[in-house]
């Protein structure tokens, strides 16, 4: 089994490498949203400190004392970009759901494909998809709702203890435990989409019953080790941006522009692992699958 | 007994009382007993109930008679929905639809002068409004007149119906009892007559000194912090009778639950006890610690604690943080779990233990003048924070993000409307938010700028000074401005604490403008024109190439945004590290600095040292001649970063 989840991980990377440019499509919409809902700050930010020293400072550290004199100088300041962030997410999560269509089969696909095809598959599986999102929405509001349940009691039965790591533990077992219910969610919707795609199912329903009847049949163990692989890929994604973001922060503009870049190379990334999940699972369900015997002509057509 | 034990015994006997005596000594410097109190008071903790019986000797301490007394009834502010308190509540539907038994209130039975019942004679008044169901305010008819200097000794009964807590007194749940306000008590008699308000949503209290001699009657089980020294406790079936005394203050609370932890330490000669929620154990230390720390700075500054006990809560539900005389609330915000940096815990232990010096001793009446004990207290808070955890991230220094007390206090002035001014009477501020402003945060971040303006060691005299004058009286907000005239003269701080006192609105100095350019050849009617069009800049005329006698005209346009005014300065930066100082008196709207200086002008800055944290607004408070974009670049595109983040999270629900 560990050798099946490897191989459909390395099998990921290369679908992943042979489609890059799916990437290019998931990541350059977020980058054009971002900035868009970036502007008033950086008209304002322009207007405050675009002739100040306190720039310098802000270069150095953003401190929570600059943030309060600019919330204080723009008082609609913050409620606007968090309008626009929202409005940005929601866009942007529409989007997504839109490129998957596509992305999802290019990843199915041997050849790389022409990005109007791509479009074309996602325009035709927007409809499945996004109902597979509405339903999606009332399973992970349950699943929270039992992660916080249970992560209550458990609150409750470390409480009693006087340790402060006891009360630790609970807490982190509690975020785990919703979380947990989060992941099992995201894995059944996205098996869900995988499938629709492979099997042409635009029911919504169907997509999910296929994809229940997929994961337990024997399957979920391997399709759980390689979403914790995609998981530790982008754990390890993070870390490294983190390291790099520490020794590049600082004031000088060089280091700015550096550390600009960075930050974008990680976004970049950021995309690379969420489709070498699609990836890497689009090649579990090949190898999962019974190969089709290749069927011999019937002897009245010879 | 034999004759050699005897020199012992009597040893032991003389150095108990030395202790004793001596820790009383400290306490009674030199409060004037105005209304004192005996008491019995038994707690029912199953009908969350408190009989009280006992006396009450109260002094005539003015020089006018009274025909009336009048006692504040505050228990009576939970009786029902119609009180002045609860029609003040913002959060109607959360506190004011209570259960039945969830209501508090206070019956008296007896209220006696001698053989004279006053409750006959007796009426509710409501001096702050014209709420005739409110209950708070009692007044009684004297049977004869009480002058100047004589005193009278009263007979009570009363029972106490403990409230689901609100405005930190009641229970919580079956085991939790902190009892404040629970009695009958005298309002201040003034020269001008009864003080004696209702009780309001934002008004805390107002009473006159004196000595309490408490005997508390509780389930066997439960453990006690009360106002005042333990003097003696025995058990009794199913109760425990605990005798408490204090002199020289002006309230009593107490709390009783079976589920305290008790942690005991000292500091100097008062016992510190801490009282700890059970699951709370392992903030205990940091309580202690907190207390004796701030126990360290308040004695250096204004003189040591002078009571033999503190006793330190951690509270259960909405109690909240309170200070009562030798006994405060604190408690554990997130959890018995919280990073060192995260300083809660003791900014509750510094603030509330502030009180009993502002409040406690200094004794300003918090219903009219709220800002002189939670204003200079929030103040000594902020001091106490920056003189032990420095200037930077001593409130919260966690994951890299900083934040120092004065900071919160300034943030809350930034952020939070606030249409009043300081000086209005508690319940007349258009809400609790604005109440808040302006009687902690505004004057904390205020009294810091005069600090800084007036000197550190000048100002902690003065301090000092209107501490020792007015401790165990009742100071207003003239004797505080007038001590400060008489101390530190400066008209220019003196002007600026009256404006934050009187004048709602806010301070804001920036540099609007400036500019700088190389200075040319004179030009027009009176000039060589021809002369000037020959002599660019590129081709300077002989005399003229040499650097000392290029010169550069600048200006710098320096603006008031706000409504304050107070004095400020301006530096100016120049090229070649050259630097001007200039002095505005900072009353217009604007002042204009021209200068003539041989290099180009950098930046200007207004308030270079940070001496007014009360500016809001430090961005405007420098301007460069050349953009510096190095921070709208960095700011942008982390929000770029954050935002694709956020993005990408979304669409993990596609």
């Amino acid at each position: 089994m560990v050798s099946g989840v490897w191989s459909c991980y390395a099998e990921g990377w290369r679908r992943v490498r042979r489609h890059f440019r799916v990437v290019w499509l998931f990541y350059v919409p977020g980058l054009v949203l971002a900035y868009f809902a970036s502007m008033p700050l950086g008209k304002a930010l322009q207007r405050s400190i675009g002739h100040s020293l306190a720039s310098d400072r802000v270069a150095a550290e953003l401190s929570l004392r600059f943030l309060g004199d600019l919330a204080y100088e723009h008082a609609g300041l913050f409620p606007t970009l968090l309008a626009l962030a929202a409005t940005g997410a929601a866009i942007y999560l529409l989007t997504v759901t839109f490129l998957l269509g596509g992305a999802v089969r290019s990843l199915l696909l041997p050849e790389p494909r022409p990005v109007f095809e791509v479009l074309s598959d996602g325009a035709r599986f927007f409809g499945c998809f996004l109902r597979l999102f509405l339903i999606s929405l009332p399973a992970y509001a349950a699943a929270i709702g039992v992660g916080f349940l249970v992560g209550k009691g458990l609150v409750a039965l470390f409480s009693l203890s006087a340790s402060p790591g006891a009360w630790v533990c609970a807490r982190v077992l509690a975020v785990l435990g919703i979380l947990s219910g989060l992941w099992f969610v995201n894995l059944v919707f996205d098996y869900a989409k995988l499938l629709a795609v492979r099997h042409e199912e635009h029911r919504a329903r169907g997509a999910l019953r296929e994809a229940v009847g997929f994961l337990f049949g024997g399957r979920f163990w391997r399709a759980a080790g390689l979403y914790g692989l995609v998981l530790l890929t982008g754990a390890l994604a993070l870390g490294t941006y983190n390291l790099g973001a520490a020794v590049l922060d600082g004031p000088a503009p060089a280091r700015i522009a550096l550390l600009i870049v960075w930050q974008q190379l990680f976004v970049l990334i950021r995309v690379v692992v969420k489709l070498l999940f699609y990836g890497a699972q689009a090649s579990l369900m090949g190898w999962a699958e019974p190969r089709m015997e290749p069927v011999e002509p019937a002897g009245f057509l010879a | 007994m034999g004759r050699k034990r005897m020199p012992r015994v009597a040893a032991v006997f003389l150095v108990a009382g030395w202790v004793v005596c001596g820790r009383f000594a400290a306490a009674a410097v030199t409060a004037e007993p105005v209304a004192s109190y005996v008491l019995e008071a038994r707690l029912h903790a199953k009908e969350k109930l408190v009989h009280g019986r006992g006396q009450i000797l109260w002094r005539n301490a003015t020089d006018r008679t009274v025909e009336t007394l009048q006692f504040h009834l505050y228990m009576n502010a939970f009786r029902n929905s119609e009180s002045s308190f609860m029609r003040e509540l913002s959060w109607r539907g959360r506190y004011r639809r209570r259960k039945p038994h969830e209501w508090g209130w206070i019956e008296l039975d007896t209220l006696r002068w001698g053989s004279y019942d006053l409750l006959v004679n007796a009426r509710f008044i409501h001096p702050d409004d014209d709420n005739e169901l409110d209950r708070t305010v009692l007044e009684v008819g004297l049977p004869r007149p009480v002058g100047p200097g004589d005193s009278v000794r009263l007979n009570v009964v009363f029972r106490t119906k403990l409230p689901r807590i609100l405005a930190r007194t009641g229970y919580e749940g079956e085991d939790f009892f902190f009892v404040a306000q629970w009695f009958p008590k005298v309002g201040v008699l003034e020269p001008g007559g009864w003080n004696c308000h209702q009780f309001h949503r934002n008004s805390e209290f107002y009473a006159d000194f004196g000595t309490y001699d408490v005997r508390l009657i509780v389930p066997r089980d439960a453990v006690v912090g009360a106002t005042g020294l333990l003097m003696e406790e025995h058990a009794l079936d199913s109760v425990r009778v605990l005798h408490y005394r204090a002199e020289n203050v002006h309230d009593f609370a107490f709390t009783a639950s079976p589920l305290y932890r008790v942690y005991t330490d000292s500091f100097g000669s008062a016992e510190i006890r801490v009282l700890m929620q059970k699951g709370h154990e392992a903030q205990a230390r940091r309580h202690l610690e907190a207390a004796k720390t701030a126990m360290r700075r308040f004695g250096e500054w204004f003189g040591p604690y002078p009571y033999p006990v503190l006793t330190v809560v951690d509270t259960k539900g909405r109690a909240g943080g309170m200070e009562y005389p030798t006994l405060i609330t604190a408690g554990v915000l997130f959890g018995p779990w919280l990073p060192r940096g995260l300083r809660t815990v003791e900014a509750v232990v510094f603030h509330e233990f502030g009180h009993q010096y502002w409040y406690g001793m200094v004794a300003n009446n918090e219903f009219e003048e709220a800002w002189l004990d939670e204003g200079i207290n929030s103040y000594c808070e902020v001091r106490l924070f920056e003189e032990e955890y420095g200037p930077r991230g001593n409130l919260l220094d966690v994951l890299g993000q900083r934040l120092s007390d004065l900071e919160l206090q300034r943030m809350q002035l930034q952020l939070i409307p606030a249409p009043d001014p300081v000086l209005r009477k508690a319940w007349e501020f258009v809400d609790s938010q604005s109440y808040s402003v302006n009687s902690y945060a505004k004057v904390a971040v205020a009294l810091t700028t005069v600090e800084r303006l007036a000197g550190e060691e000048r100002w902690l005299a003065f301090l000092r000074k209107y501490f020792e004058r007015w401790r165990f009286r009742h100071p207003h907000t003239e004797d505080f401005l007038s001590l400060l005239r008489e101390e530190i003269p400066e008209p220019a701080y003196k002007g600026f604490l009256r404006q934050v006192l009187e004048v709602p609105g806010h301070l804001d100095y920036g540099v609007e403008r400036v500019s700088t350019h190389r200075e040319g050849k004179p030009l027009g009617v009176d000039f060589d024109v021809a002369a000037a069009e020959t002599d660019s800049a590129a081709t300077p005329r002989e005399g003229r190439s040499s650097p000392d006698t290029t010169w550069y005209r600048s200006e710098v346009l320096l603006r008031r945004y706000g409504e304050f005014q107070l004095p400020v300065e301006a530096l100016l930066l120049f090229a070649n590290g050259d630097t001007l100082r200039f002095s505005w008196d900072g009353a217009e709207r604007w002042h204009r600095i021209q200068v003539r200086h041989p290099a180009r002008l950098k930046a200007a800055v207004i308030d270079p040292e940070g001496k007014i944290p009360m500016d809001l607004n430090e961005n405007n408070n420098s301007r460069t001649v050349e953009p510096r974009r190095r921070g709208v670049w960095k700011l942008v595109a982390r929000w770029v970063y954050w935002l694709q983040g956020m993005f990408s999270l979304a669409s993990f629900l596609s």
